[in-house]
Order: structure tokens, then C-alpha cells, then sequence
């Protein structure tokens, strides 16, 4: 009996002497400090690779400006020496301001050049981040949805057959464009998205049709911390858009560098225009035969208001 | 024998009210940085501390996440470019008290801490100054010292030296309760 009173005893204190084995931080692993789904951030660096959107927004508070630029074909006809490599022309410009209202959604305003039988386009887009990819088992994709409006202000053709003769019909001027993004970071450097499109033109000539549906992928692979390979490309699922009748997919590469608060693409494509309605329903340039172009995509990101400072 | 073991579990239950153990979840963390164009801060309120008042051992860990700064770009830049939280998740201190003083006894201690701070997967040996405070049966610590970027591998570009300090200032703030006895 007094063997057991003493093992108890010698349990007893030997538990409480040294409640502690090992080292201090492991008392932190238990359930009290849940592994937390935190969302994945940084997908990618900005809110486009060449040509398409992904699923990055701006944030709250922030504004992005952003100067879009494709030069004309590198090589084939209208390229070469004699242009300086395409350096002669523009064939496209954007200026685009995208202001982030929260941190899930953004609306942005954009005036472009414009590059096939649309010009002086104004357009107006929305991006809205449905969900996020999270870490620890959490949802393995992140997913934003965006439309962009297309209003050419150019000029009315007098030919009533041109698809640029607005002069009985002001709706005539307008496009749509509605895409789901659906991205996932597979690694830190890493990134890939795929992006189900839908083209609505209100007024196209005869032959042609005004809905289409297009899949886009794109993606990231980064080498260093501000560097990397971007690109994207897309398919357009219609009949008539054939390399045969002239029609070639859209295809982006180029280096992404990031500078704190400059994001800079030096890119390479084949499409001349620069908005989803322009490039993806009248790319006519193959980069087969020498026909796609420098171009540059720079964006600076500005605070317009700032969060409120954390206070103890 | 049931007197016997109750007398038993009556001293372990009374020993581990006067825990020698403590620890805190909602230690405050500032970070910040002061440069020509641009001050920096970031601020977490749920790193983990804890300390053992007998042998005088100290633990900080912090997760890089968690740090809040004035803009999402920032953040966006603090995790990826410059801690690169993916690869290393946390900062972290263990280290021990040099001049460990009677922390039963109620008032305000100078110490000085001495361990390896790891941050950016790179640990260094460091001495730091801090107080602890025993008041009402409440155990309060802080600290605050600097930190070079350049120690921890962490790069700034030439072209933001204006607006990145190269020396960090960290502020470390906990509140600690008494380790609850588990099962």
C-alpha cells in the first residue's frame, strides 16, 4: 500500500514539476491554433497577362493605370527593315484606369485606339472575385468573373453594308464580352488560368455571327521574385475563324518585371487589337508568316485611400 | 488508498495553479521601417509567445501572414518578394532569460534575452533587451529592437532604398495567461 502511495505521489510531482518537456512553442500545436485556410494571394502580379484578364483585382482603395501598347508585325508584309521592325506603326493603344471599390471587385474605364473596323473605342469592364483558392485542404481555385463593354465612338460609315455604319442605330456601336476566370497557383511560381468566353457583338456583317464562345488559358512561371514568362492564347470556337479564311487565335509570350508598384511586360503577339471584342473575333495576323509585334503593357498601382492604421 | 489519492491529484491540481508555464496567442508584433520617401509598418495582434518562469526559456513566433500593413500592395510585396512567407511561413525566437528574476514576485524587470531569431529561413544569435511586468497575478512583456534585412537574406532593389529602410525596428508586446492544464 505505501509502495502505491509513493509511486502516486512521486507520478504526482513528477508531472507537476516538469509540466513542460521539450520545447516551449509545442504546447501551440493543438487544436486551439487551427491550421488556417488563409486565401492564396498573389496568383499572379497584375491584374493582365498580354491579352487576357486574370483573376487578380485591384484592391480597395487602389487605382491602376495602365498603358497598353502593340506595335505592327515584326516581319511578313508590313514588316522588316523598311518599318523598323513594326516600330512605323501603333497598331492599338490602351490607357485604362481600374479602381478597386473592395477588395473583390473593380470597375474600370478604358479608351482605346482601336485596331480592325472598330476604332476610338471607349469600353467600361467590371471584375468581381466570385472565390479564392485557399492553403491548408481549402478550395483549390480561385474564380472572378468580368464584362467589358465596348462603345466605338468613331465616325459612321455612309455605306449602309459596313459593319461601322451606326446611323440608325446607336446600339449598333456596342460590345460585350462576359468571361469566368478560373486560376489556380500550383506553386509559388506557378500559376495557370483558363478562361471561358462569351463575345456578344450587336451588329456584324452579314456572313459573320453575333454570339461567339472563345476558351482562353494563360499563365505565369516565374524565375526570379520580380521576374517571369507570361502568356496566353486563345481559341475561338466558330466555323467561319480559320487560319484557311484568314483567322488566326490570338497568342501572347512575353517577360513580366515587377518594380514595387510598376508592373512591365515586354510581350510578343500576334493580334493587333488590344479588347477582347477586337482581338478574338478579327485576328488576321499569323505569326507564321512573321505577322506579330512587339508590345509593351505598363501598369502603376495608386493609393487613393489608405486602410486605417492597426492601433494598440 | 482513495484519501491517499486524492491527496495526490489535490497536489498536482495545486501545483499547476501556480503553472510556471505561461503563454500568449495574442502577442502584438509591429515591424517598421523608415526611410526618405516612405514609412513602412506592419502590424500582427496573433503571434504566439510563452514563457516558462522557472528556467527562464522564451518562445516568439509570428506568422508572416498574418502581418497587417497601410495597403494590400504592400502586403502583397511583404510576402511575396521580400519574406516570401510561402517558403517560410514564420519568424520565430527561442532564447532564454540571462538574469532570470523572481517572476513570483510582483514588478517591473529588465531583462535580457539571449537566442537564435530566425526570420527569411536564416537564424542568427541575438541579445535582446526586454521588460516583464508582474502585476495582480498577470504577466506582461515587451520588447523592441532592430533588425537588418541584410542579415536575413532579405533584398531590397537599388531603386527602392529610398523607401525600404535597411534596418527594421520591431516592437513585441505579449499578454500571458497561465498555461491551461490539458488532459
Amino acid at each position: 500500500m505505501k509502495k502505491h502511495l509513493i509511486s502516486i505521489l512521486f507520478i504526482a510531482l513528477s508531472l507537476s514539476a516538469f509540466p513542460q518537456e521539450g520545447s516551449l512553442g509545442d504546447m501551440f500545436n493543438d487544436e486551439e491554433t487551427p491550421k488556417e485556410k488563409t486565401p492564396v494571394i498573389a496568383t499572379f502580379k497584375t491584374t493582365r497577362l498580354i491579352n487576357t484578364q486574370t483573376i487578380e483585382q485591384v484592391k480597395h482603395g487602389e487605382l491602376d493605370f495602365r498603358i497598353s501598347h502593340h506595335f505592327d508585325d515584326i516581319a511578313g508584309k508590313a514588316g522588316g527593315v523598311q518599318t523598323l521592325y513594326g516600330f512605323d506603326n501603333v497598331t492599338d493603344i490602351r490607357l485604362s484606369f481600374d479602381y478597386g471599390i473592395t477588395d473583390n471587385w473593380c470597375v474600370g474605364f478604358a479608351r482605346s485606339k482601336g485596331a480592325y473596323l472598330h476604332r476610338q473605342i471607349l469600353d467600361f469592364s467590371s471584375k468581381y472575385k466570385i472565390i479564392s483558392q485557399r492553403k491548408n485542404g481549402g478550395f483549390p481555385l480561385t474564380i472572378s468573373a468580368y464584362v467589358i463593354a465596348g462603345l466605338t465612338t468613331m465616325k459612321s460609315s455612309e455605306d449602309i453594308y459596313a459593319v461601322n455604319y451606326f446611323k440608325d442605330n446607336f446600339s449598333h456601336r456596342l460590345n460585350y464580352v462576359g468571361q469566368l476566370i478560373i486560376a489556380r497557383k500550383i506553386t509559388s511560381g506557378i500559376s495557370l488560368e483558363l478562361l471561358p468566353t462569351y463575345i456578344h457583338r450587336n451588329y456584324v456583317h452579314y456572313t459573320d455571327k453575333n454570339e461567339l464562345f472563345a476558351l482562353g488559358i494563360g499563365g505565369r512561371i516565374k524565375f526570379t521574385k520580380r521576374m517571369g514568362i507570361v502568356f496566353d492564347y486563345y481559341y475561338v470556337f466558330d466555323k467561319m475563324r480559320t487560319p484557311k479564311n484568314g483567322y488566326y487565335s490570338p497568342l501572347g509570350i512575353g517577360l513580366e518585371i515587377e518594380t514595387g508598384g510598376h508592373v512591365f511586360h515586354i510581350l510578343f503577339s500576334n493580334n493587333k487589337g488590344l479588347i477582347e471584342s477586337q482581338f478574338l473575333t478579327e485576328n488576321h495576323s499569323s505569326w507564321l508568316k512573321g505577322e506579330f509585334r512587339l508590345g509593351f503593357n505598363i501598369s502603376r498601382i495608386f493609393n487613393v485611400i489608405k486602410k486605417k492604421k492597426n492601433e494598440k | 488508498m482513495k484519501k491517499l489519492f486524492f491527496a495526490a491529484m489535490l497536489l498536482t491540481v495545486t501545483t499547476s495553479v501556480y503553472s510556471q508555464v505561461w503563454m500568449s496567442r495574442n502577442t502584438y508584433i509591429r515591424l517598421f521601417s523608415e526611410a526618405p520617401l516612405e514609412n513602412i509598418e506592419g502590424v500582427t495582434q496573433t503571434a504566439q509567445a510563452a514563457l516558462n518562469t522557472q528556467t527562464g526559456e522564451v518562445f516568439f513566433k509570428a506568422p508572416i501572414e498574418s502581418f497587417k500593413f497601410e495597403d494590400a500592395l504592400m502586403e502583397e510585396h511583404f510576402n511575396e518578394n521580400y519574406l516570401e512567407s510561402e517558403k517560410y511561413p514564420n519568424a520565430d525566437f527561442i532564447g532564454t532569460i540571462q538574469n532570470l528574476p523572481d517572476l513570483s514576485k510582483e514588478g517591473t524587470y529588465e531583462v535580457t534575452v539571449a537566442g537564435k531569431f530566425t526570420v527569411h529561413g536564416v537564424t542568427k544569435e541575438r541579445t535582446v533587451q526586454g521588460t516583464i511586468v508582474v502585476e495582480k497575478g498577470k504577466i506582461t512583456s515587451s520588447s523592441k529592437f532592430k533588425v537588418k534585412c541584410v542579415d536575413h537574406n532579405i533584398e531590397i532593389p537599388t531603386l527602392l532604398v529610398k523607401k525600404i529602410a535597411e534596418e527594421l525596428e520591431i516592437t513585441v508586446k505579449s499578454n500571458y495567461i497561465p498555461k491551461p492544464q490539458t488532459k
